[in-house]
């Protein structure tokens, strides 16, 4: 807290230096090629700006932002549920790229109605979204297309071994994904959700078909998933004490996975972001679910 | 050790110092207090404006001057931080004053909208709405919306208020003692029900339920506040107006019916309009807890029990004290924001277990 406290009493002086008598905000609707000052309010939409060469640009991030590292000198804005419209502004932001899902968001709009740009791009989800991502963003930032095409061709290359190693495999692993926030709060991924679609890229299969979306870890649930891999973000595996304290869970031992110790723990935003290290994230839990197979 | 005299610690300071200590918890110097309070929060903020060009917006807006104003500056202002001052001074003195009420109605100084289900039935109703708009969300937008999620409240309020009330009411007498416990068993119902509806909600739907139950006065715009003034106004003059049944009631039920009040029509009317004021702040702002509670004890220490003072002191300073809760709120981790609701908790807990060891033992006096 110490260190926000300083950093926002570096920010306010800044601010005061630069912002005697600066206009606040462009004209609505106007493309922004001319965008100096954006925030960015998801850790996808972060990382993506990076990726195209607009770091340097953005102003303020969410508390989602956590990668690349060089994010983390950024001003930090809490949650987008709980956003400060007075704070956003007085960053003097030009551009704000936010998820759709956020449309509704009273704060957000409060912004637009005081003349800031906004950018509503899809939740990003599925392996082609991190293109789909890039493409919204380089278009209203009027990048030329050869920047954006060193991002897709990255993509592509990692999709393309992606699907050659998944082309060799039938024998699909039944991944159980967990996540964890401390012993008590284990919550397992159903249908339809990011984590299977990772899953499932990766060439495993969901261990969990019953329900739709997310729901508390049941003992029997669990045995009746038979698992063969579990898998968890860092986070979350580091909030339970150890490996143990997972493998001990009730009807873990009874899993093929918990026989096995068949545990893959990865980065979050990583993992599940669909930003654009998405298929490097599929490529790699595909090559640790064949490891964990071969032994 | 100081030795404190009969009449007690606070009245025991310096001669000056309680002077002092009347003139400013007095209703004129409470007033004063909270429309001082409500200028600085409109010079403070985390966007940088020098005091002479806010100045010099008002000055415009007003009409003294001509000046060109920067579209910016002036939504800052008067969309941003006006409303949202104002937002603040409502909730607060709605709580303030509904804390107050059921005090009074309960003969007890522990009552608070949140201990007697009153806050936890707005929030069943509140999430109620958050899981079902889903369903007609394009019927719910702007102005709808907001008279919507406040009748919700309201009507998830009054039910276990009424329900609360019901279940300890027979033979035409309140038991008090019946009515906290079956307040505390119809919150922990309405929790129990507003936890099995997070369960079914949505991922986006339970970050709205989660960061909705810390409280925010964030995204605070004209319309909430054009729904919230008539009704608090509306409330608070209806409570003013029974200020005196309410001192008839602090001797008890029978003792008030002899001294000519109309006990059931009055314990109705506190609760149908602490339900209204408590149901519609918790569905615009979310949970804000402790305003109802620590105001009106504070200004009981310091100026006795006479609901006639009672109640307007307790609209000013709750008032005040939220709006600068508030400006804490949004300037003190900026750019960033601290949810108000954690704020006044973690303010007001302390101050309330404070003020109970500082009085230890006279509380039933003063009641």
């Amino acid at each position: 807290m110490p260190i926000l406290l300083r950093y926002t009493f570096v920010l306010a002086c800044s601010l005061l230096l630069f912002s005697c008598g600066a206009p606040a905000g462009s004209e609505a609707g106007v493309p922004d090629s001319t965008s100096k000052r954006i925030v960015s309010l998801s850790g996808a939409i972060t990382e993506t700006l990076y990726t195209l060469g607009h770091g340097e640009k953005i102003v303020g991030v969410d508390v989602t932002s956590s990668y690349p590292a060089e994010s983390a000198r950024l001003p930090k804005l809490g949650h987008v549920s709980q956003l400060n419209a007075e704070g956003i502004l007085g960053l003097q932001p030009d551009l704000i790229i936010a998820e759709a899902a956020e449309e509704d968001n009273p704060v957000l709009q409060q912004l637009a109605q005081a003349g800031v740009v906004l950018l509503f791009v899809p939740k990003p989800n599925s392996l082609d979204a991190p293109v789909a991502l890039a493409t919204a963003i380089a278009e209203k930032l009027g990048d030329p297309q050869h920047k954006l095409d060193a991002l897709v061709h990255s993509v592509q290359e990692q999709q393309e071994k992606l699907e050659a190693r998944i082309a060799g495999v039938d024998d699909r692993p039944r991944v159980l994904f967990i996540y964890a926030r401390g012993k008590g709060n284990l919550m397992v991924a159903g249908t339809g959700t990011p984590a299977e679609t990772m899953i499932t890229v990766a060439g495993g299969e969901n261990a969990v078909t019953a329900f739709e979306g997310f729901q508390a870890l049941s003992a029997e649930g669990l045995i009746e998933a038979r698992p063969d891999v579990i898998l968890m973000f860092e986070s979350g595996f580091r909030s339970l004490d150890g490996v143990e304290a997972l493998l001990t869970l009730p009807g873990m031992d009874q899993t093929p996975a918990g026989h096995n110790r068949s545990v893959i723990t990865m980065d979050g935003h990583y993992l599940l972001g669909f930003g654009p290290r998405a298929a490097a994230a599929a490529l790699e839990l595909s090559r640790r679910l064949t490891a964990i197979q071969n032994i | 050790m100081v030795k404190t005299s009969e009449t007690g610690t606070l009245e025991a300071q310096p001669r000056r110092g309680r002077i002092l200590l009347h003139a400013l918890f007095s209703i004129p110097g409470l007033a004063l207090g909270m429309l001082l309070i409500a200028m600085a929060a409109l010079f403070l903020g985390a966007y940088d404006l020098e005091a002479a060009e806010i100045w010099r917006v008002l000055a415009a807006q007003v009409g003294f001057v001509e000046a060109e104003i920067p579209s910016a500056v002036h939504y800052l202002i008067f969309h941003i931080r006006l409303p949202r001052i104002l937002l603040a001074i409502l909730v607060g003195a709605a709580l303030s004053v509904s804390g107050a009420s059921l005090q009074a109605l309960f003969r007890n100084p522990l009552a608070d909208p949140g201990l007697v289900g009153v806050t936890s039935g707005a929030m069943l109703f509140t999430v109620m709405g958050i899981v079902g708009a889903q369903y007609f969300v394009d019927a719910l937008s702007g102005y709808v919306n907001y008279l919507t999620l406040t009748l919700l409240g309201f009507t998830g309020s009054l039910l276990s208020t009424w329900l609360v009330y019901r279940l300890s009411t027979f033979g035409g007498t309140t038991y008090v003692a019946t009515m906290l416990l079956a307040g505390v068993a119809i919150g922990a119902l309405a929790g129990a029900v507003t936890g099995l509806f997070t369960y079914f909600s949505s991922e986006e739907q339970l970050r709205d339920i989660t960061f909705w139950t810390l409280g925010s006065l964030g995204g605070a715009e004209w319309r909430a506040v054009a729904v919230l003034a008539p009704l608090v106004g509306a409330v608070l003059w209806m409570l003013f107006r029974l200020a005196p049944a309410m001192n008839l009631l602090l001797l008890g039920e029978q003792e008030a019916a002899y001294a000519g009040v109309d006990t059931e029509k009055t314990k109705r009317i506190i609760i149908i309009c602490t339900a209204l004021a408590v149901g519609a702040c918790v569905a615009v702002c979310g949970m804000i807890g402790f305003i109802g509670l620590v105001v009106p004890h504070l200004l009981r220490l310091l100026q006795g029990a006479d609901h006639r003072r009672l109640l307007p002191a307790s609209a000013l300073l709750g008032g005040g004290l939220l709006a600068l809760a508030d400006s804490f709120a949004r300037t003190a981790i900026a750019p960033a924001e601290l949810p108000i609701g954690v704020l006044t908790a973690l303010i007001g807990a302390p101050f309330f277990l404070a003020l109970l060891l500082k009085a230890r033992g006279r509380l039933a006096v003063h009641l």
